[in-house]
């Protein structure tokens, strides 16, 4: 196997190992806090950070835990490799509000003007100093992730958190995997389109 | 794996500085900075590298224009054939944020940057749309040379632009990242970076005799994290170090083989010291190190592609260009940062960029004599 495990999200529903938790109270960072809560991780600064990482950090955190996918794997050769259609728009549109009605720039806001800040998060929380890359798409596609994979091989990584995260306005979607590497083949890439779609 | 040679070529940019790579090597050798004050863009007036609007063709959205004038300078080199296997992997950071800034959230998402450019390349392949900071337009660089090597395409065309914006100027802004005179990156009194707009591009091919003017060849590449902060470097350098070392082992050279260093250098006071740090703890103490950002800008998402172009044209010609703005150098990590050109007997370049979230990207250039 070399997909070990996946997480979805979608709209305050998140599904990991078979197990999912809805919460369809409240607006769009109060889900997302909710299904954080609900793993009962302490880490403050997830409720700090930017919604699409956010969004990365709640689908990447069953891959991290005791007995997790990646738990006994070296930090230093897990890969990362988000795709995203609206990326950090949520975050440009706050931003932007903020030096459209007041003319003040707020550095807290700017910050996470951009999609990869989320990987840097996704770092950060677990330690990960390895290859990594942000690819802006439509809508997730496994066949248009194929050469990045193939390059996070090339540069030496053993696993990867791989996946689709959406966030703009009231709406928040996922869809993560951890990836063997060392199995991995194109053949593979209809079980990761499939994840795509389910979710 | 394919170990065929990949090679680089058609090289295509504009800046501040002007159009083409050549000139923009003469500029560089003979002139001064193209950074002005910018006046109307920003509640205050700022050093910025803004391209003459007559450089530009028409259109509606200045980030398309700025793709418009490389890539259709480039397709007319290359003329793709529909039965070749072509890649586009376009590179930015803000995309058509104008957009935002005019009420039209929809407008300004990334992919459809890189849908004008497909649409420009007549390709049916979706592109490939790399987002990651700074280290945009070298990571994207990366993916494509990587893509080949996977024998997933036979040639790839490779793009990077960012239009200025006052999203982005206010932004850095607020961060105290910009320097109130042109940046001078590895200088002493260095106070920030300057920003500046761009697009640059370049063709790669395993097939040498399909791109015109072949500049260089693909050597190795890789991208690392710090791991360490948002929005400032390690300050260790962890990631750039991990992404050295890494091309380095890739292409099984080392740090001494590398003829010249073409840094990031922003003129910030963290990025320059970390790179510094970082390129000591790599063996990379000797190498004629420079940053080009004094001449047009930081450009973003472009910047890691044109800055490639130059340094490798410069080489070239066995000559590294001068850090514009730097007089007396001051970071802690031992490095050779030339403040005048200087002629060298390598080859070999290494490029390197990193940006916000902590990333870092490398690669290895050798020079087409």
């Amino acid at each position: 196997m070399s997909i070990l495990a996946s997480t979805a999200y979608h709209d305050g529903a998140f599904t990991s190992a078979g197990v999912r938790f809805a919460c369809v109270d409240g607006d769009a960072d109060q889900r997302l806090a909710a299904a954080w809560n609900q793993l009962r991780i302490d880490y403050p600064r997830f409720h700090r950070a930017d919604r699409l990482s956010r969004l990365l950090l709640l689908s990447a955190a069953p891959f991290f835990e005791a007995n997790g996918a990646l738990a006994a794997c070296d930090p230093e050769t897990i890969g990362m490799l988000l795709c995203t259609c609206t990326g950090s728009m949520e975050s440009d549109a706050r931003y932007q509000a903020l030096l459209r009605d007041e003319g003040v720039a707020s550095p807290a806001l700017f910050v996470p003007t951009l999609p990869s800040i989320a990987l840097g998060e996704l770092s950060i929380r677990h330690g990960l100093h390895g290859s990594g890359v942000c690819l802006m798409m439509p809508a997730p596609s496994a066949s248009a992730l194929a050469p990045a994979i193939g390059m996070l091989k090339q540069q030496g990584m053993r696993h990867i958190v791989c996946g689709w995260a959406d966030t703009f306005a009231s709406h928040a979607r996922s869809a993560f995997a951890a990836i063997a590497l060392e199995t991995w083949a194109d053949t593979h890439l209809n079980q990761l389109q499939s994840l795509f779609d389910e979710h | 794996m394919s170990g065929a040679p990949i090679w680089i070529g058609a090289a295509h940019c504009v800046s501040a500085l002007g159009e083409g790579p050549r000139f923009h090597l003469q500029r560089m050798r003979d002139g001064g900075t193209a950074l002005r004050t910018v006046p109307g863009l920003t509640a205050k007036p700022m050093f910025a590298g803004l391209i003459p609007d007559e450089l530009l063709p028409a259109g509606p959205r200045r980030i398309q224009r700025l793709l418009d004038r490389c890539l259709l300078e480039l397709l007319d080199d290359l003329k793709p054939r529909p039965h070749e296997r072509w890649l586009l992997v376009v590179a930015t950071t803000k995309g058509d944020i104008a957009a935002m800034e005019q009420g039209d959230a929809a407008a300004s998402a990334l992919p459809l940057l890189g849908e004008h450019a497909r649409q420009r390349c007549g390709f049916g392949a979706q592109p490939l749309v790399v987002s990651l900071a700074c280290a945009s337009g070298t990571a994207a660089f990366i993916l494509a040379c990587s893509a080949i090597e996977q024998d997933r395409y036979d040639h790839a065309i490779v793009i990077g632009a960012d239009a200025l914006s006052r999203f982005v100027l206010e932004g850095f802004a607020s961060l105290y990242a910009l320097d109130a005179v042109p940046c001078r990156p590895f200088d002493a009194h260095r106070a920030g970076t300057t920003l500046g707009e761009a697009c640059a591009a370049v063709a790669i091919s395993r097939d040498r005799d399909r791109i015109p003017e072949v500049i260089g060849r693909w050597v190795a590449g890789s991208i690392a994290h710090d791991a360490n902060h948002i929005s400032g470097p390690s300050r260790t350098g962890e990631g750039l170090l991990r992404a050295v070392q890494n091309a380095l082992r890739i292409a099984d050279l080392r740090a001494s083989d590398i003829a010249a260093v073409n840094a990031h250098g922003t003129g910030t006071a963290y990025n320059d010291a970390m790179e510094s740090i970082a390129f000591e703890r790599c063996g990379l103490s000797d190498a004629p190190l420079s940053g080009y950002k004094g001449w047009f800008g930081h450009t973003l998402g472009a910047a890691g592609l044109l800055e490639t172009i130059v340094a490798v044209q410069a080489l070239r010609e066995g000559t590294v260009l001068r850090t514009l703005g730097l007089s007396e150098p001051g970071v802690p990590g031992r490095v050779n940062a030339i403040s005048a050109d200087a002629a060298v007997p390598g080859r070999m370049l290494l490029k390197t960029s990193s940006g916000f979230g902590g990333c870092n990207a490398a690669v290895i250039i050798e020079a087409e004599s």
